[in-house]
């Protein structure tokens, strides 16, 4: 081998696998801030020696692969982080707005009104004879019966467009289901032919962690760098082909379908998973518990109203003071709307009486709610206060996910992320590894030089 | 460990991040004053907040019941008490007439009574605020009415007896009014008066038979008004207790919502110098590489 020809090849190669190795390096220099990018290496290694006379002899190097340079169960923990952060902030985003639906604690909230509504029974109580005191508790009702409206409207918007969102969610997974799909063909179709796409597998990486943040999954690698992704034990993406996920809403609830499958897919991680949490369990959880107020006040109210007498020969007697059933429906009785001295707040029929306003007043501090146990106050404070601690504890659970992510970046950029300062070094030894390996071409052409003026 | 520039980023990035939602926070509490904004900001505190502000309303609304009550038994009080005045008039003339054993003058002081019945009248239906005093739960029927003929005094047959009341704390109430029917005896009174002036005027008046009832009328009537007035009294008490309570309210309203100005300021400042300090070694740290010492 150490003949001139053969150090000339060996020259040769060596000035090929620098220069591979200035591709490599300005490779990841140009790709040093594109995200989901891994870090790739030129492996290098001595060629196979050649048996001489004198024992083993060099030949130079060979150039062994491209090297992606990925921590892979990094990336299965931060699928699952990802799936978990992804719900957490969805949720409260969207408990956040319903939060806000109450405006408490402020003048204009329910609470407010509710007490407004009873203070204008109590100054009844004081002059059931005037008129401008029934006049101030219609508008005091209709005010209260508003709020009422306007917070259980907002929470059914909520859960429209929960599920408009869910829908436009599940259209991007099944985008990236088939994307994902068919680079793993074409990783497939490359492993096949001994090379490795590591630009591909780089792409198809931040489609799986894309997706991760949509719907909890569980990814596994094939030897042939193929994936197979699961959503919660359902195969969505398997070798060669995919199975596209659909959303339905049936009754109250919505749920997640695979294929043609009919069970239903418990997807409990990701955005989607966030999404079906609030409309299937905690917005009409809070609906539920306002409807139990506004149907507390009216059942109450009226039991007591229509027991009264209000102001007339005869006075009328026998009405109810709310109609509805539930938040949505309450409403002021259109008889007493029409006159408002149909208002009872006499309870035998004499102009001054005020016992019935006196009486539906005391329905404030009456345990009517929650098996007796709750007035309409605590209950309603009681739900709002609730709303609040569902919120920060879910804020504080996405803080502390967000954290672990952030960890689980920093330990995948340490094998990943593509350092400059580390570039800069290969390059300067890159380019003196070229620069040596000419002056060896330079050194043999010499020694031909000298050999042919030898003759 | 290696460490990467996205290593860099994503550090300084979060952590300028997070110092900024706490600056943010902490401006929001200074510049509205409110310590929360909403109840995720402290569940605890917003469900305090709610319960106190409940109460405060109530107590505020106690006082407006118990000024109003106040109004209505003071002029309750008055009433009674003009109408003790009339029949203390009643009997200096029932004393005056005693004495004089003529028929014409007797006459006179039946004309004097009989002019008094029609003021008695008149005051026992005083109408306060809309309503008439005398009428227990019947506000809007005149009390008593004097027959055209003169000859009685008869009273709202739908009855002057009703008791109204008043809410000024979660369970107490204070009556509100006094009806004719106590405070007048019904028409007792009237009656009487009726039947002092017909003795003047038909002769048969004697001093000794009606003398000892005008007496009894009149410690009635002023009995009735010293009540009606000590239940003003117990509705102004009240009211002073109620404004006593309702500051004590705001003052713990004040310690659950109300930003502490001076801690929150001294936190502003604290997390403002953090930010600084983040800032300042980011700007230092992260731009420098091999870059800068190769050539």
């Amino acid at each position: 081998m150490a003949g001139l020809n053969g150090i000339l090849e060996l020259a040769k190669r060596s000035m090929n696998a620098n220069q591979y190795g200035i591709g490599v390096t300005s490779h990841n220099i140009a790709n040093a801030s594109s995200p989901g990018y891994s870090r790739q290496r030129l492996d290098l290694a001595a060629s196979l020696s050649e048996k001489t006379y004198f024992g083993y002899m060099g030949t130079g190097v060979d150039i062994q692969t491209v090297q992606r340079l990925r921590e892979s169960y990094v990336d299965q923990q931060m699928y699952s982080v990802n799936a978990n952060l992804g719900q957490s902030t969805q949720q409260e985003k969207v408990l956040r707005l319903t939060e806000s639906f109450f405006q408490e604690p402020s003048d204009s909230g329910l609470n407010s009104m509710m007490q407004e509504f009873f203070n204008a029974f109590q100054n009844l109580s004081t002059h059931p004879e005037e008129s401008s005191n029934r006049n101030a508790l219609v508008q005091q009702a209709a005010l209260m019966t508003d709020s009422f409206h306007r917070i259980s409207q907002g929470i059914n918007t909520m859960r429209a467009d929960a599920v408009n969102e869910l829908e436009s969610k599940v259209g991007k997974v099944n985008q990236l289901l088939k994307s994902i799909s068919e680079l793993n063909s074409t990783i497939a179709s490359s492993s096949a032919r001994g090379l490795k796409p590591n630009d591909v597998m780089d792409q198809r990486d931040s489609k799986l962690s894309e997706l991760s943040k949509l719907v909890n999954i569980r990814v596994n690698e094939n030897p042939d760098g193929q994936v197979t992704a699961s959503i919660a034990g359902t195969m969505v993406v398997s070798n060669g082909s995919f199975t596209e996920i659909q959303s339905t809403v049936t009754g109250n609830t919505v749920s997640i379908t695979a294929g043609t499958a009919a069970t239903p897919v418990l997807v409990t991680g990701g955005e989607i998973g966030g999404l079906m949490n609030v409309y299937n369990v905690a917005l009409p959880q809070y609906l539920a518990k306002l409807d139990d107020v506004a149907e507390g006040l009216i059942t109450e109210v009226n039991a007591v109203h229509s027991a009264g007498y209000g102001i007339g020969t005869p006075p009328p007697t026998g009405n109810n003071f709310f109609t509805g059933t539930d938040s949505k429906t309450i409403d002021i009785d259109p008889a007493i709307l029409q006159n408002m001295n149909t208002i009872a707040a006499s309870k035998d029929g004499s102009p001054g009486n005020n016992e019935i306003a006196l009486d539906i007043a005391q329905l404030q501090n009456k345990k009517i709610l929650n098996g007796n146990n709750n007035t309409v106050f605590q209950y309603y404070n009681g739900m709002v206060s609730g709303i609040g601690s569902d919120i920060e504890s879910i804020g504080t659970d996405s803080e502390s996910q967000q954290l672990v992510l952030d960890q689980l970046t920093t330990q995948q950029n340490s094998v990943a992320g593509v350092s400059l300062d580390e570039e800069m070094t290969n390059l300067i030894k890159f380019q003196h590894g070229f620069d040596a390996s000419a002056r060896i071409i330079n050194t043999v052409k010499e020694m031909y030089d000298t050999i042919i003026n030898m003759v | 460990m290696r460490i990467t520039e996205g290593t860099f980023a994503s550090g300084f990035l979060s952590t300028v991040n997070r110092s900024r939602e706490r600056i943010v926070k902490l401006q929001t509490q200074l510049a509205s004053g409110k310590l929360i904004q909403k109840p995720s900001d402290d569940p605890q505190a917003a469900d305090t907040i709610l319960r106190l502000k409940e109460s405060k309303n109530l107590r505020i609304q106690f006082q407006s019941n118990a000024l109003e009550g106040e109004g209505m038994t003071d002029s309750t009080s008055s009433t009674l008490g003009q109408f003790g005045d009339l029949l203390m008039n009643l009997k200096e003339i029932v004393v005056k007439a005693t004495g004089s054993g003529n028929n014409e003058d007797l006459t006179t002081y039946g004309g004097m009574v009989d002019q008094l019945l029609s003021e008695a009248v008149d005051v026992a239906n005083t109408k306060f605020n809309g309503k008439f005093v005398l009428g227990g739960t019947q506000t809007q029927s005149q009390p008593y009415t004097l027959a055209a003929d003169r000859s009685a005094v008869s009273k709202n047959p739908a009855g002057i007896d009703g008791v109204i009341q008043y809410q000024v704390g979660e369970s107490s109430f204070i009556q509100a009014n006094i009806g004719g029917e106590q405070a007048l005896n019904g028409t007792d009174i009237f009656d009487l008066i009726v039947r002092v002036r017909d003795s003047m005027n038909n002769g048969t008046f004697t001093s000794v038979s009606v003398l000892d009832d005008v007496d009894k009328a009149v410690s009635h009537v002023l009995n009735s008004s010293s009540q009606a007035g000590s239940l003003a009294n117990h509705f102004s008490a009240v009211q002073s207790n109620l404004e006593e309570q309702e500051s004590q309210l705001d003052q713990y309203l004040s310690l659950t919502q109300d930003t502490d100005i001076a801690e929150a300021t001294m936190n502003l400042k604290h997390e403002e110098t953090m930010l600084d300090a983040a800032l300042t070694t980011g700007g230092s740290i992260i731009p420098k590489s091999l870059l800068d010492f190769l050539r």
